[in-house]
C-alpha cells in the first residue's frame, strides 16, 4: 500500500529533484502546497512554466532575457566600451548590486575545467570575439577567483589581447570586514600584490 | 571514525551544496582522499585559498561515517605558476587527473606521491621549453609504477632481439615494439619511432626520478613520445585523459 495517494507522490518526487531539496524538504514543501488556495498553486504552475517557456538566453550577452537581446544590451545608457566577463546570470545580478558597474556584460555560462572535460569550446566565449569589432576598448574578467575562474580568465587574456583590446581581471584579496590574522596565505600574498598606494 | 594529519597535494575540487565544496587530494600516508571542505565558497572562508588545485598542504582530516571532512589545513607549498601560466596550469591538470584515476583512497603509494610532487616542483621552476620532457618524464615513471613497462629490446610479439632502424614500430596492444617480421601480420595500427626516440625511451625508462639535464631532444620526437605515452596509458587503464583536449588546444594556439 502506497503512503501517499499517488499525485501527492509524483509531487514529492518532482520537488527532490531540485538542488539542495532532500525528500523530508520535498515532503514539507508538497503539504504547503496542498494547504495553499487553488489560484495560488496555479500561478505557481504558470510561474514555473511561463518562465521555462519565455527566458531564453540573450543573442548578444548570453544573459537571461525574455526578448531577443536583454535590457543591458538594448540600454543606451550603459557604456558601450566596458564588457564584463561573468561565469553565470547570477554574478551580473551581483556586479549590478554594486551599483558601481556600468557597462555591458557577457556571461560564459561556465568556466573552463580541463579535468572535467570542460574546455574554452564548451562555454560560450567564442560569441564575444564578433563584439570586439564594435566599440568594445575593455574586456574585464570578473570569473570566480578560483582555478577554473583563473584558467579561463588567461585563456581569454590569451585569446584577446593579440585583438588590441585591453583586458583586465577584478582584484584578489582580503574580504571588506575581514581579519588579516585569519586570511590564508594565498589570499594575503594576492592582497600584497595588489597593493595599492593610497 | 579517527581524525588524521598527513601530508597532501590537491588534485581537483568541485562544488557541494551552496557553501562548500569536495576536495580530492592525494596524500603521502592515506592514498587519495575526498573530504568536505565547509564554507570553502564562502569569501571570508580561512581555508579557501589553501584548498586550491595544485596546493601542497598538511592536512588535518576527521573522517566520519561516510564523507570525510576536511578540519584544517596548512600551506606548505602552494605552487602558483601551476595556477598563474596557462601551459603550466594544463600540463599540471594532465598529471592531477592521471594521479586521481590510478590511485586509490585508503591505500598510501609514496612513490607516486613523491612523482607527482617533484613533477609539480619541476613544472613551477623550470621553462616552458621543459615541460614537454617533464610531462614525458612523469608519464613514463607512471607506466613503470603500474607495472606496464614497454619491451622495448625483443619484439613484443615474437620475442626476437630487436636491432635499431631509422624507422622502429611501436605496438600499444602488445606492450612494445615489434619486429619487422611480425609487423607484415599487424592488423592495428602501430606508431613509428626514430632510432632516437627509441633509444631516448629505453634510457628514460631505466633512469631514477632524476632530470636528465645534458639529454637532447628534438621538439617533435618529445611531440611524438608525449602522444605515445598518452595513447599508451588510456589504452591499458582503459581511461579518457579529459584534460589533453584543453592541453593540445593551447598548444595548436602557440
Amino acid at each position: 500500500m502506497e503512503a501517499y495517494p499517488r499525485p501527492m507522490g509524483k509531487l514529492i518526487g518532482e520537488l527532490s529533484k531540485l538542488p539542495g531539496i532532500g525528500p523530508k524538504t520535498a515532503r514539507r514543501l508538497a503539504f504547503y502546497i496542498l494547504g495553499q488556495s487553488t489560484g495560488e498553486v496555479k500561478n505557481l504552475a504558470e510561474a514555473l512554466t511561463e518562465a521555462k517557456e519565455k527566458i531564453h538566453y540573450c543573442s548578444i550577452c548570453n544573459h537571461l532575457t525574455a526578448e531577443t537581446t536583454c535590457s543591458f544590451c538594448r540600454s543606451p545608457e550603459r557604456d558601450q566600451d566596458v564588457v564584463c566577463v561573468v561565469e553565470s546570470p547570477k554574478d551580473v545580478v551581483a556586479m549590478e548590486k554594486t551599483g558601481e558597474y556600468r557597462g555591458l556584460y557577457h556571461v560564459l555560462h561556465g568556466a573552463i575545467s580541463p579535468m572535467d572535460g570542460i574546455g574554452p569550446d564548451q562555454i560560450k566565449i567564442r560569441n564575444l570575439l564578433p563584439r570586439l569589432k564594435d566599440e568594445i576598448e575593455e574586456v574585464i574578467v570578473a570569473t570566480d577567483p578560483n582555478a577554473e575562474g583563473d584558467a579561463t580568465a588567461m585563456y581569454m587574456a590569451k585569446l584577446l589581447k593579440p585583438l588590441g583590446v585591453k583586458v583586465t581581471r577584478i582584484a584578489h584579496g582580503l574580504p571588506v570586514g575581514g581579519d588579516l590574522e585569519y586570511a590564508d596565505e594565498v589570499t594575503l600574498s594576492k592582497a600584497l600584490e595588489g597593493r595599492r598606494e593610497i | 571514525m579517527a581524525t588524521f594529519k598527513d601530508e597532501a597535494i590537491v588534485l581537483k575540487q568541485f562544488d557541494l551544496g551552496e557553501a562548500d565544496k569536495i576536495i580530492t587530494f592525494y596524500s603521502k600516508n592515506n592514498g587519495k582522499v575526498r573530504a568536505v571542505a565547509k564554507g570553502t565558497r564562502k569569501t571570508k572562508s580561512s581555508l579557501s585559498g589553501l584548498v586550491l588545485p595544485f596546493s601542497y598542504n598538511e592536512i588535518t582530516v576527521y573522517q566520519g561515517r561516510s564523507l570525510a571532512r576536511l578540519n584544517y589545513a596548512t600551506g606548505k607549498f602552494s605552487f602558483p605558476n601551476l595556477r598563474e601560466d596557462l601551459m603550466c596550469m594544463a600540463y599540471a591538470n594532465v598529471f592531477a587527473e592521471l594521479v586521481e584515476k590510478v590511485g586509490l583512497e585508503g591505500e598510501a603509494d609514496q612513490q607516486l606521491f613523491a612523482l607527482l610532487l617533484i613533477s609539480f616542483h619541476r613544472l613551477h621552476k623550470l621553462k616552458e621549453e621543459q615541460y614537454l620532457l617533464i610531462s614525458l618524464l612523469f608519464k613514463i615513471k607512471l607506466i613503470v609504477m603500474l607495472g606496464f613497462k614497454p619491451t622495448l629490446n625483443r619484439c613484443a610479439y615474437c620475442e626476437s632481439e630487436i636491432r635499431l632502424q631509422g624507422k622502429n614500430y611501436f605496438q600499444i596492444a602488445h606492450g612494445g615494439l615489434i619486429c619487422n617480421k611480425c609487423l607484415k601480420f599487424e592488423q592495428e595500427s602501430y606508431y613509428q619511432l626514430s632510432g632516437e626516440s627509441v633509444a631516448i625511451l629505453k634510457s628514460l625508462f631505466n633512469k631514477d626520478m632524476e632530470y636528465p639535464r645534458n639529454l637532447r631532444i628534438s621538439n617533435v620526437a618529445l611531440n611524438q613520445l608525449n602522444r605515445l605515452a598518452d595513447n599508451f596509458l588510456m589504452y591499458h587503464l582503459d581511461f579518457k585523459i579529459k584534460s589533453l583536449d584543453f592541453l593540445h588546444s593551447l598548444q595548436e594556439m602557440c
